[in-house]
């Protein structure tokens, strides 16, 4: 019923209030339209209300400049310089994403500012500051001052490196900036001004320049240490006032230095360069090769890692290092066997006797690769080159022709004309900057301009390189047979150019300032100074995605340009294009495509191609830095989040970093990523020995020739006929390159394997945006198959004793597939097997041995081999193991599902009570399947009778697995129906879906039986998406960027991890490329969220961000613990002996992790959030509420002489919640009295139905949440006391 | 206009119910359909009722479908129609025409999907409804006639794919030289009849020329439109098509009605270079020259065996001879891929399933 007050007198007030304000608006409007702006902001300016006035008077001014702001990223530098861009200021004011509450900043502009940064940096970099000054003046027309300042300071930092800048040209361009940008300084510009004074300035006064400014701001001055440099800040510690003057975090520095300043310096780093011969370089050479040797790719892997060791000093200091640690073993034949140099560091390792040598041999080993991994960064792909060069050289001195046969010399023929190409095009490129060009405004030189800033900044060698490996590495992708969709070529190309660019710039960054020529021992300051020097862990740097893709597109046209292949048939032979460019339709869609020379392809094959590995791709062999911001420090280039298009995520997270909400993220991840891992040889040697026989091997795919095909049909055989002939062919060929891709990516996983074997490796691992942790090196990582797993050892042992070796065997039944049964009885199984344990290790290679039959048959060989050392001892429990255990929760999602819901069954079923036997869930729910089914067939229902008797676990597995994970109704139903096949023949389709549809429902609601509070969770959870996705916010504006449904669904994970569905819709543009116009798909945060995604995706996505919470819990203790821990999301990984503590830990964890009510302070959360957001939602349209507010839209028309758009309706509301909260009484008055739509429907209280049918009618209501669910009687706690939680 | 063709018997049958619309267009104004009748003389072609079969796919409400039986009263008329709503009326209408007329026009509803070729197979081999006489491609089928309505979007495909039957003379060209009468959007029939040089001139275009004989008999059109805009003025000119209204066609779309059989050329005389027509025709406007090295490895060097003023044409402008001369080239080319690598899925493929 609608509320008598509505007609009352204060209802008629309100009206009138309305109607007195609604001709300034319509005024207003008007006015600012027809471009009297003075009249109207006379009409603002007098009225009382002129609050209301401002958005829509600020809304028509600004369509113009934004037009031309936009196409900002399209123009080159001069033409930057040519034109004027400047936004209004209203417009620089940062936005915000899916809530205006969280504070996080959505920057207007955000591309636009990014390309003219890199630009800007660009220039800078190579003291082209005329050419940048023009650019960061358009940067201030576009932020406001604040951000402007960074950018500004950007621009200063260069001139006070440059030496050749003198102090009075630094305060002159400040001035400039002043006059010209609005320029503010901050403290880091007086850091600036200070770091040229002292170093130009013999006679500068420190006390002068310190005069004026708080002793706070010169404390702030003086902490931008990465500015000023270790040599300057000696000098200010010198300083009669310098104790007074520095900051907090130098007080330690300057005491440190005041200690030593008297010392002199002293080379102690030349002692150590005394050659030492008696350890020789690592030979792996005994290992067999595997058969693809020749591929590249292979090579590269090796030189990365090989090739570092060639610098001869650090081999020096490493040699004389494990001298001084082996100097006090007792075992004499350790001792020289490690001197032999036939060992690896591993098995160097392993034989030291104590803690405190292998403390010494990890810290002297750390030393040495840190140089290693700088190499492989720097060096990445010289390897490729120098086989290249040497197999085309071999081709020459053989006199014979170069072709596809040898590929490798082929490609070192590109390489060789594409250097010189580039080499001009650079040269091109500078003197159009210079202005040196001829024609500085031919067409060409207008297209180079857009590119030339950054193309100087690439060296054409490496670049060649990179170009042609990672047009090579994409063959076959994107669905495109025998090429690779351009777009993808030309951002892999991109990409690569800018990791190529970014490690040699941050190899070169300002070495002068994070050194020391002066005095020594000054530890804490160096690090201190070379931190800051890294930069904001928060900020981003690199290119635009524009700049990248448009640089990408130069060099691959150039390469298609000279690649070319000679081919010959019969008796002619030509040189042909090694690459072209052609038009595909995929899914209905237009799409450019690179496709490959069909001799170049079969070539390819034959060799079996292996991509390169970039550097950032592979494994590091130093411990990873430890997280502490966005982007990680140790690997460069990666975020913490990986997310593609989605800069709310990033923004997010980000936000998050800089609040300092993130440690506990940063320790969980830190735990992972300092896990030191080996390759296990033993087993790399059996896989080898499979591999090279060529042929198929448990998961090993086999060698493929070519695709077996069937006959060619006649060209009058049935259209029919013809057409399965084609789809059948295609399938097959798809098929034989599916085979051949996995044997290609088998054979470059077992590649890096073998090049690592005895190396420490780590992994450091990033989040997906729920939280979920991954290594970053995508290819050789502990996350791939069984093969992959077993290639796996911990880098440190332990003994296992009782416990361990218990666990070991444990371990072994696991994976043998005997992991059902009591522990006891799977200690029993493979105790009774014992023997066939041994010989397994013995002699792996026999035809029928006992670990080939296992379920993970190579995990299950590398136990058998680690069980064999252990009992060849005389007391195995004293055996060193390197293993890793594993624990997986049953059903992991249906655990956190069961936790929450507190369902007492269901909570057994996955083991969170304890149990003498492990609970198997899809058992028991086959079982209550099967009492559904009996009782309909004693219904006589024909479904039921049919089916009651083949209900097994099998058939349910599937959808009891992903019922977590949301699947739908359709997706159950063909699980179900897979499960069913075997029951009806073909010409029976339609009675297998009526069985499958039936059988279907009744697995739901076994499902639903089991698990009843859980799915009221899972309901819970997806409507109150639907209505975060369904809503608008308050600051909602039609004539905005901002969508009207533009709020993702955001929550926290009790770590702090703020994860934001990065579901939205984007706007596709098209970027003009050396190689094609592109359609690119842009998503900027700020458009329409895709609600079906949001929704569907919400449920799964929160228990992930709960399960990769308690991973991360589980991570921090048992790193707290001394444990080496890994893991693949649901499965817990330590050694043998700590098993017992990572078990007492991730019970605990998860106790910890469920005894809040997680979903009440979710819905805590989302009421704070989504609190300025409204529902729009569809009532009947005979609902009482509909007439009046059709009443007050009518009286607004009237007035606006326009129908009411939403945006109206909400201005009203914003306006007299404005009021509402404002401080003057008269406003608060004008708002109380004052009704809008969204009030009218806010304070009906009756009863409000969403429908969504005909006849219905859209209004907005503020956005509630549903009442939590009720949680079932389950006590976490029990899960304390359960044995097979994790087993 | 009297309505010649229209049955009486069909009279209370139409009025018992209302015409469904469904996404296939089709005509529902008696008047439009003698029109077009009227105009394409088809008793001249088929004086024979007793010796003739016709199938007719998607016949929809039937207007059509009745009038064209009443003109030729053919032996048997497979009705293919696999809309569940049609098939029911259909069963209503035979059931009750067996009452008035004892169906001497002998309707057969084949209830199923005129989309799957299989459906052709077992009409005839399987359940042996027609079993049609083979005769010599010397002269057009005079014992089968097939009519289609395949007045959406989708059908493009599948009338695309039947003019490739022609070139193959498989499907039920394997008779001999059957016509077709086929309705379809304007916007496809002004593409595939559009002649050489014409704007919309396209791959199924040249085909539909090198494999068959072809003319375009009726545009049917809103009487909010003018009928005719978009076609080849010269097809137009050429083949003078009825131009008639009816406004169950709606504003949006235009429908045309067209005839074609297989001529006297082959598949067998492109099929080499088929695969190479897909790309080729993406980049229609761009000269020949340029395209080559587009479509395959090495293509460029089938300009050698090319003469110039075909090289500087685009494929928009081919006429059916330089279609030959580049397929002529290509077998002479030394360079060209394996049989095998040349197999795959095209864009009219990919709507069978």
């Amino acid at each position: 019923m609608l509320r008598t007050s509505l007609k009352s007198s204060s209802y008629r007030r309100s009206r009138a209030l309305v109607q007195r304000l609604l001709p300034q608006i319509q005024y207003a409007y008007i006015n600012t339209r027809s471009e009297s702006k003075t009249l109207a902001q006379s009409a603002v300016a007098v009225s009382p209300v002129s609050r209301l006035l401002e958005p829509l008077k600020s809304e028509r001014t600004e369509s113009n400049a934004k037009h031309s702001i936009s196409k900002l990223t399209q123009k080159s530098f001069s033409e930057i310089e040519q034109t004027e861009f400047t936004a209004p200021a209203a417009e620089r004011q940062p936005g915000y994403y899916s809530s205006k509450g969280d504070n996080v900043i959505r920057q207007p502009f955000a591309r636009e500012i990014n390309y003219l940064k890199s630009l800007m940096e660009s220039f800078v970099s190579d003291q082209y500051y005329e050419k940048a000054y023009p650019l960061l003046k358009t940067l201030s027309g576009l932020v406001t001052p604040e951000e402007f300042t960074k950018f500004a300071n950007i621009y200063l930092e260069a001139l006070v490196q440059d030496e050749k800048v003198s102090v009075r040209e630094l305060e002159q361009v400040i001035d400039k900036m002043q006059r010209e940008c609005h320029f503010e300084s901050n403290n880091r510009t007086r850091a600036l001004r200070l770091t040229k004074y002292l170093e130009t300035d013999p006679k500068f006064d420190l006390d002068e320049f310190f005069r004026i400014p708080k002793i706070e701001d010169i404390r702030s001055t003086l902490s931008n240490v990465d500015i000023i440099g270790v040599d300057n800040l000696y000098t200010i510690f010198d300083h009669p006032k310098a104790q007074t003057w520095i900051p907090s975090e130098l007080k330690e520095s300057y005491h440190e230095y005041d200690l030593n300043k008297n010392k002199e310096i002293v080379e102690d780093t030349k002692k150590l360069q005394e050659k030492d011969g008696s350890i020789r370089s690592l030979e792996k050479d005994d290992l067999s090769e595997l058969e693809a040797v020749d591929s590249f790719g292979l090579q590269i892997v090796r030189h990365s890692l090989l090739g570092l060791e060639a610098s001869p000093d650090k081999i020096a200091v490493f040699t004389s290092d494990i001298k001084e640690i082996i100097k006090d073993m007792t075992n004499e034949e350790s001792k020289q066997k490690i001197t032999s140099g036939k060992l690896n560091y591993f098995e160097m390792y392993q034989l030291l006797e104590t803690q405190e040598q292998r403390d010494q041999f990890n810290h002297a080993l750390a030393n040495f690769n840190l140089d290693r991994q700088k190499q492989m960064e720097i060096r990445g792909v010289e390897g490729a080159k120098e086989k290249w060069k040497h197999e085309y050289e071999e081709t020459k001195k053989r006199d014979s022709i170069m072709s596809t046969k040898n590929l490798n010399a082929q490609l070192y023929e590109w390489y060789q004309k594409l250097v010189p190409l580039l080499q001009k095009e650079r040269q091109e490129c500078l003197d159009l900057i210079d202005d040196k060009a001829t024609n500085q405004k031919s067409s060409e030189n207008k297209e180079r301009a857009v590119y030339a800033p950054f193309f100087v900044k690439i060296d054409p060698e490496k670049a060649a390189m990179t170009t042609i490996l990672e047009v090579m590495k994409l063959q076959s992708t994107g669905g495109i047979s025998n090429g690779m969709r351009a777009l993808t070529a030309l951002q892999s190309v991109g990409k690569a150019l800018e990791y190529d660019y970014i490690t040699q710039k941050l190899s070169k960054k300002d070495l002068k300032r994070t050194q020391t020529s002066k005095h020594k021992g000054s530890r804490l300051l160096l690090n201190l100074v070379r931190n800051a020097a890294e930069g904001d862990p928060n900020e981003d740097f690199g290119w635009s995605q524009d700049i990248s893709i448009r640089l990408g597109a130069v060099f691959v046209s150039f390469l298609m340009e000279v690649a070319k292949v000679r081919v010959s048939r019969h008796t002619v032979e030509t040189e042909q294009s090694a690459f072209f460019h052609s038009i595909q339709y995929i899914g209905g869609q237009r799409i450019g495509a690179i496709k490959l020379h069909s001799d170049l392809v079969k070539s390819i094959n034959r060799s079996s191609l292996d991509s390169c590995v970039q550097p950032q791709h592979m494994p590091m062999p130093v411990k990873p830095k430890d997280w502490d911001g966005y982007y990680g420090r140790g690997q460069v280039m990666s975020p913490l989040v990986r997310v593609r298009d989605s800069p709310e995520t990033a923004a997010y997270v980000k936000t998050a970093a800089r609040n300092g909400n993130l440690d506990q993220v940063y320790a969980g991840l830190n735990v992972l990523g300092n896990t030191a891992w080996t390759v296990n040889k033993d087993i790399f040697k059996v896989i080898s020995h499979y591999w090279n026989t060529g042929k198929e091997f448990l998961d090993i795919p086999g060698v493929l020739d070519k695709p077996i095909l069937p006959p060619k049909p006649e060209r009058s055989d049935d259209p029919s006929i013809k057409y399965k002939y084609r789809k059948l062919v295609t399938q097959l060929k798809s098929e034989f390159s599916t085979m051949r891709s996995q044997r290609c990516d088998a054979n470059y996983k077992l590649e890096i394997a073998r090049a690592f074997i005895g190396e420490k490796l780590y992994f450091p691992h990033n989040l997906d945006f729920r939280g979920r942790a991954y290594p970053i090196s995508p290819h050789f990582n502990h996350l791939g198959g069984d093969m992959t797993r077993s290639l796996f050892l911990f880098w440190d042992g332990k003994e296992l004793g009782e416990r361990g070796l218990r666990w070991l065997k444990i371990q072994l039944a696991n994976l043998y597939g005997f992991d059902k049964a009591p522990f006891d009885e799977r200690v029993k199984f493979v105790e009774d097997n014992l023997q066939n344990v041994f010989e397994s290790a013995k002699n792996p290679y026999s035809e029928d041995a006992w670990w080939k039959k296992a379920d993970k048959p190579w995990q299950a060989l590398g136990v058998c081999f680690d069980l064999r050392r252990a009992y060849k001892l005389p007391d195995p429990t004293k055996y060193v193991s390197h293993m890793a255990v594993h624990q997986d929760g049953t059903c992991n999602g249906l655990q956190h599902y069961a936790a929450l819901g507190g369902d007492l069954e269901g909570a057994q079923q996955v083991n969170l009570a304890r149990a003498d036997r492990p609970q198997d869930v899809y058992a028991y729910v086959a079982g209550i399947v099967r009492e559904l089914l009996e009782k309909d067939a004693q219904k006589n229902n024909k479904y039921a009778l049919f089916l009651k008797d083949k209900i097994n676990r099998k058939v349910v597995k599937p959808t009891v697995m992903t019922n977590v994970y949301g699947v739908t109704y359709i997706g159950a139903l063909a699980q179900v129906r897979k499960q069913l096949e075997d029951y009806f023949p073909d010409n029976q389709r339609d009675s297998l879906q009526e069985h499958a549809r039936y059988l279907t429902t009744h697995v739901f609601a076994a499902i639903r039986q089991l698990f009843e509070n859980a799915h009221l969770i899972q309901d819970w959870l997806g409507e109150s998406a639907r209505r975060i996705s369904k809503s608008v916010s308050i600051d909602y504006k039609e004539s905005d960027n901002v969508a009207l449904h533009s709020s993702a669904v955001i929550w926290t994970t009790p770590l702090n991890l703020p994860c934001v569905q990065p579901y939205r819709k984007g706007t596709s543009e098209s970027l003009k490329t050396a190689v094609q116009t592109l359609t690119i798909n842009r998503i900027d945060g700020a458009g329409m969220v895709d609600g079906r995604k949001q929704v569907a995706g919400f449920p799964p996505n929160f228990v992930h961000s709960l399960d990769a919470t308690h991973m991360m819990m589980t991570a921090a203790a048992c790193g707290e613990r001394g444990l080496k821990f890994a893991s693949v999301h649901d499965s817990f990984w330590t050694h043998a002996a700590d098993v017992d503590t990572m078990n007492e830990q991730i019970r605990e964890q998860f106790v910890k992790l469920h005894s809040s009510n997680l979903i009440s302070l979710l819905k805590e959360e989302f009421e704070i959030r989504y609190k300025d957001n409204y529902q729009l939602i569809k009532i009947s349209s005979k609902h009482p509420l509909v007439k009046s507010i059709k009443e007050l839209k009518q009286q607004w028309t009237k007035q606006l002489n326009r129908p009411i758009t939403l945006g109206d309706e909400l201005y009203m509301e914003r306006t007299r919640l404005e009021f509402l909260n404002s401080d003057d009484p008269q406003k608060i008055k004008a708002a109380q009295d004052m009704v809008t739509t969204i009030k009218l429907a806010h304070e009906y209280e009756g009863e409000i139905e969403d429908v969504n049918d005909r006849g219905t009618y859209e209004i907005l209501i503020p956005l509630k949440f549903p009442e939590v669910p009720p949680k079932g009687e389950f006590d976490v706690n029990r899960v304390k006391d359960s044995l097979y939680f994790f087993s | 206009m009297s309505l010649r063709s229209f049955n009486p018997a069909f009279k209370q049958l139409f009025a018992d119910r209302k015409p469904m619309r469904l996404h296939i267009h089709e005509m529902l104004n008696p008047h439009t359909v003698q029109q077009v009748l009227d105009g394409m003389r088809l008793k001249k072609l088929y004086p024979d009722g007793s010796k003739l079969d016709i199938i007719e796919c998607n016949p929809g409400n039937g207007v059509f479908s009745s009038m064209v039986n009443y003109d030729l009263k053919p032996r048997n008329h497979i009705l293919i129609e696999s809309r569940t709503k049609l098939q029911q009326h259909w069963k209503k209408d035979l059931q009750a025409l067996q009452g008035i007329t004892g169906n001497k026009e002998n309707f057969t509803l084949y209830p199923r999907d005129p989309y799957d070729w299989q459906t052709y197979l077992d009409l005839t081999d399987k359940d042996k409804i027609i079993q049609p006489v083979t005769k010599s491609y010397d002269q057009v089928h005079d014992e089968l006639l097939l009519i289609a309505n395949w007045c959406y979007d989708r059908g493009e495909k599948i009338v695309a794919q039947w003019i490739g039957c022609c070139g193959d003379r498989n499907w039920l060209q394997k008779y001999g030289k059957v016509r077709v009468i086929c309705m379809a959007p304007s916007k496809t029939v002004s593409k595939f009849l559009s002649e050489p040089g014409f704007g919309k001139r396209n791959r199924t275009a040249m085909k539909r020329e090198l494999f068959t004989d072809s003319k375009l008999l009726a545009i049917i059109a809103n009487s909010a439109n003018l009928p005719g805009e978009g076609y080849d003025p010269r097809v137009l000119i050429r083949d003078q098509p009825v131009a008639a209204y009816d406004n169950s066609i709606p504003k949006s779309t235009e429908m045309g009605i067209f005839e074609f059989y297989p001529s006297g050329m082959t598949t067998d005389a492109i099929a080499e270079m088929e695969y190479l027509l897909s790309p080729m025709y993406m980049n229609r406007s761009t000269p020949l020259r340029q395209i080559l090295p587009k479509i395959v490895s090495g293509g460029e060097g089938m300009a050698e065996s090319l003469p110039h003023d075909l090289l500087d044409r685009s494929p928009r402008e081919f006429t059916t001879e330089d279609i030959l001369a580049i397929a002529h080239a290509y077998d002479k080319w030394p360079f060209k891929p394996d049989y095998v690598d040349t197999i795959q899925l095209d864009e009219i493929d990919e709507s069978q399933f």
